[in-house]
């Protein structure tokens, strides 16, 4: 009914660490549809970010890196592409949108020019052509006067403004696929808010498929239509927005959702909270990776890794206790 | 109470030494992981020992640097009684290859230590007073500006020739860059919040500078001064060779090169024992600090 | 309220950076924070809100005498501190404390922890011999939940949220009244973050401690506050007691603020108030109310009567020209 514009299964990448070999994310898959927007959530480190990195095959260059599994784009597998290929791929079918946008940006290239590169590189537009497409793209990004904005420099920018010259950039070749990181954390509350609606326009405007990764489960709520919720490099529940805020499985989103001080909560009520911390990767326990945390581990928890298992209404889960 | 809290303290100090223990294991292992640095390492202690045992070496041997072995032993090529050959003046080159470490490591090392005590001392103060940091730094640039060798001749010649005043000359040529270093490492340090904390738990400025300024600006100046070592060896050797520097008959390598440069084909083997230590200890600190660069900070975790 | 009972009040405070030119001539000021005043009550928790550059962590530093004052008074426990000279401020740092907001950068790299909180005490002259302050520096380490293994340890082996509780160990160790909490949680993990807010609410209910919480996340604010100040380009806009503001919110920054905070509940959607425009400097404040550039309700008399704050019932104040019209 849908399109699927990628997907990735069993995506695991492991680095080369002076302890030998060290898997950052492990068995990671999912799906994103045309028009869609998936929330990635997680706490630092649970490999959100490593997983849009190796979707986009960034580490290569810097470090020893290995990966399992496909990453299909339309029908191409990213993982088994000869790596200068994927040069084509990035910027056109996938872009990619950071938190920091001020060292996102080239400080000496003036903002049509960063606009415009994408437009040269992979769409051979030159001269008034391209210059005609970068003002399209401010206007569509919502950037006033556009045409004196793209004769200036990143700095003179404000921090929204570069989150939206960034996407402008992102989106300037049409990629079938935009991946956020942490796009608005960076951001005043009020500006995140404006560039979250930005998303969620272009998003719709553009029919492309979005993965929004973030830790604010908030903005998840308000935005995407689809979660999945990681920690320590795997996926442990996924599936529809209001399914998951509404009836939580895995006790691991239980214990998030439930942490954040809410605007409608009761003040005199402690703060749920999640005991312990999150170990160390090569601490990695045996059986369920939640299980030390978790208040509900039994012996089996601890002995037994359990799978993803769809539930209900789309919904999956990691966790033994929605086993039978 | 009170003897419950010793038995405490004294589990806590087995705790402690464990940690430190650790902290050694692994700053051990990151060293060695750098071969080079580990080769630049045992070429320093090579050199070290040469310069601390020299008589004892020598003496082992029976040769001198000083004494004249007579006419007959001029100019004699490497042989097993003098393995490094005989010079000009009918001395052991062997024994003046090894007197010429101890002089060259008294001089890097006397230069590595005041220019780097000195230059700390500039360049921390200059952060704590504004008038102060535009003169002093001010006198730095004028001194970077003329060539190092260039004002270390100048220096000798004004002071007069002798190791002190190498040292003396070479220090101030060293000290500008030591104090740069630690301006820059303790503006950064100073911008850092926990020296914010530390106002606000009430430390003086002296107490911020020597406890917590100070110890995060170490491991750069430790390691230039590895750096400023390699360098004082070869300025040494220049202004002896210039004959800016130790007066003969001392043997500096410098020197013995200087001499060395008329024999150069009918005694090959002054120019090059001297040339090779030279360039061997200079080598060898490079690499040393090399590696030391790359310890610089053994607390940030990985 | 009852001023002579304020744990910390702060009167009219002004701080201004002097803006030099190449000659190092003052040519300008950035206005950080422009005459603001509050007061903190003895066991409660004072939230101050507002957006990146509106001068609350400025203004929290020089309560905490960080920053100099460039004008007005403020009190501590009944004494004037803004006057004092670092050397003579030195007693009261006792019982004014403050903890950083980011964990990594706040705890020196190269000193224990064990020797941070010794150290901290043997400043203050707490404790008579070394014994002495290791049994008060442990104590206060198994407070803030952390372990005596931990005191001779270094901070990098320290996850994020263990460094706040170091952090907070290290003011606390004082044994202050009032303590400055600039974004205390803003850089943890969700999960963390709850840990340390419990952790702040215990220890104030067990020490009577008086907090000024500063941050930019309005629902940690609304969790925490007793009383919240909003401020606005270095200018208090509107304060009221924490229930209070959040159901009548009078001031439109503070309403676009409460507007802009996504719900956690995906069928819940707010409708917001978009600002136009971008923050104006500090330096060249607008005149009026500073607001008037931004606000979606703004009318000629905005450009010119600057608002004060003004009780509009017991107890809240909002400074807003219109205030009157759509009360």
């Amino acid at each position: 009914m849908t399109d699927t514009i990628l997907s990735v299964s069993n995506l695991s990448t492991s680095f080369r660490t002076d302890r030998g070999w060290l898997k950052a994310i492990d068995g990671v898959s999912f799906t994103v549809h045309r028009g869609e927007i998936l929330g990635l959530v997680g706490e630092s480190g649970c490999g959100k970010s490593v997983t849009s990195q190796s979707i986009m095959r960034l580490y290569e260059e810097k470090r020893m890196v290995r990966y399992e599994g496909t990453v299909m784009l339309s029908g191409t597998d990213l993982l088994s592409l000869p790596f200068s290929r994927m040069q084509h791929i990035r910027g056109r079918d996938i872009s990619m949108i950071f938190q920091d946008a001020l060292s996102s940006l080239n400080p000496v290239l003036t903002v049509g020019d960063q606009i415009m590169e994408p437009l040269r590189i992979h769409q051979k537009m030159r001269g008034d052509a391209a210059r005609a497409e970068a003002l399209n793209m401010l206007r569509l990004v919502g950037i006033p006067a556009p045409e004196t904005r793209l004769r200036q420099y990143p700095h003179e920018l404000s921090g929204g403004m570069r989150q939206r010259v960034m996407i402008a950039i992102a989106l300037a070749c049409h990629p079938q696929l935009l991946i956020a990181d942490e796009p608005t954390t960076a951001l005043d509350v009020t500006i995140q808010a404006q560039i979250m609606d930005l998303i969620v326009f272009l998003n719709r405007q553009l029919a492309m498929g979005v993965i929004l990764i973030t830790h604010d489960l908030a903005v998840v709520a308000q935005t995407c239509q689809r979660v999945a919720v990681m920690y320590l490099g795997q996926i442990v529940e996924e599936g529809g927005v209001p399914d998951i805020f509404d009836r939580p499985l895995h006790p691991y989103t239980r214990g998030l959702l439930a942490s954040i001080p809410r605007m409608d909560g009761d003040r005199r009520e402690r703060l749920h909270v999640i005991d312990g911390t999150v170990p160390l990767l090569h601490q990695m326990p045996s059986g369920c990776r939640f299980a030390p945390r978790c208040p509900y581990a039994t012996d089996h928890c601890r002995k037994e890794m359990p799978q993803l298992r769809s539930v209900s209404g789309g919904q999956s889960v990691r966790c033994w206790r929605e086993e039978e | 109470m009170q003897s419950a809290f010793s038995t405490d303290t004294a589990s806590l100090a087995r705790i402690r030494k464990e940690l430190v223990r650790e902290q050694r294991r692994v700053n051990l292992r990151r060293f060695l992981h750098n071969k080079l640095s580990v080769v630049g390492f045992f070429i320093v202690f090579l050199m070290l020992l040469l310069a601390v045992f020299a008589p004892v070496i020598t003496g082992a041997l029976g040769v001198d640097p000083y004494t004249s072995l007579g006419r007959e032993m001029r100019l004699q090529p490497p042989s097993a009684a003098h393995p490094f050959g005989t010079d000009n003046v009918n001395r052991d080159v062997f024994a003046r290859v090894i007197y010429g470490a101890r002089i060259s490591m008294t001089v890097g090392f006397f230069v590595g230590l005041f220019s780097s005590l000195i230059g700390t001392a500039i360049g921390m103060y200059a952060t704590i007073n504004a008038v102060w940091d535009n003169i002093l730094m001010r006198i730095c640039d004028g001194l970077k500006a003329i060539p190092n060798i260039l004002l270390a001749i100048t220096l000798m010649a004004v002071l007069g020739a002798n190791m002190h005043n190498v040292i003396l000359s070479l220090t101030i040529v060293s000290v500008p860059g030591v104090a740069r270093i630690a301006r820059s490492q303790a503006l950064l340090v100073r911008e850092q919040t926990y020296i914010e904390a530390m106002r606000a738990a009430g430390a003086s400025r002296f107490r911020i500078m020597w406890c917590h300024v100070l110890p995060n600006i170490l491991s750069p100046i430790i390691v230039q001064m590895t750096f400023t070592f390699a360098t004082a060896i070869i300025s040494e050797a220049s202004l002896s060779f210039l004959g800016a520097g130790i007066p003969i008959p001392a043997p500096s390598w410098g020197g013995m090169l200087k001499e060395a440069r008329s024999y150069i084909y009918n005694g090959w083997w002054m120019v090059v024992f001297p040339a090779i230590f030279t360039g061997l200890s200079v080598l060898g600190f490079n690499l040393f600090g090399d590696g030391l660069r790359d310890l610089i900070d053994p607390l940030s975790g990985r | 309220m009852n001023e002579i009972s304020a744990a910390l009040r702060a009167e009219h405070i002004r701080v201004w950076f002097p803006v030099r030119n190449a000659l190092g001539h003052v040519v300008n000021h950035v206005k950080a924070v422009d005459d603001v005043s509050l007061s903190l009550l003895p066991g409660k928790t004072y939230g101050l809100v507002g957006e990146s550059g509106c001068g609350k962590s400025t203004l929290g530093r020089a309560l905490c005498h960080l920053v100099p004052t460039t004008e007005g008074s403020v009190s501590l426990m009944g004494k004037e501190i803004a006057p004092l000279s670092d050397r003579d401020m030195l007693p009261y740092r006792r019982t004014i404390q403050m903890v950083f907001q980011d964990p990594y950068t706040s705890l020196d790299p190269r000193q224990r922890v064990g020797r941070m909180l010794m150290e901290v005490q043997k400043i203050h002259h707490i404790g008579s011999s070394s014994d002495e302050r290791m049994a008060r520096a442990m104590d206060i380490l198994s407070q803030v939940g952390l372990l005596k293994e931990h005191f001779y340890r270094y901070p990098h082996e320290f996850s994020g949220g263990q460094r706040q509780r170091i952090g907070l160990a290290r003011a606390l160790i004082l044994d202050p009244r009032v303590m400055i909490c600039d974004e205390p949680v803003s850089a943890l993990d969700v999960s963390i973050q709850s840990q340390v807010i419990n952790l702040l609410r215990d220890l104030q209910a067990a020490r009577h401690l008086s907090y000024l919480f500063i941050s930019h996340d309005m629902s940690v604010i609304k969790y925490i506050s007793d009383r919240v100040g909003v401020m606005y380009l270095g200018h208090l806009v509107e304060e009221a007691n924490v229930d209070t503001l959040f159901a009548n919110p009078i001031h439109p920054y503070t309403k676009t603020l409460m507007s802009a905070v996504p719900s956690i509940d995906p069928r819940q959607s707010t409708e917001r108030i978009v600002l136009k425009g971008e923050l104006p400097s500090p330096i060249d404040p607008p005149g009026g109310c500073v607001f008037h550039t931004r606000c979606p309700f703004a009318g000629k008399e905005c450009q010119v009567h600057v608002p004060a704050l003004q009780e509009v019932t017991p107890g809240h104040f909002a400074a807003c020209p219109r205030m009157a019209d759509r009360h």
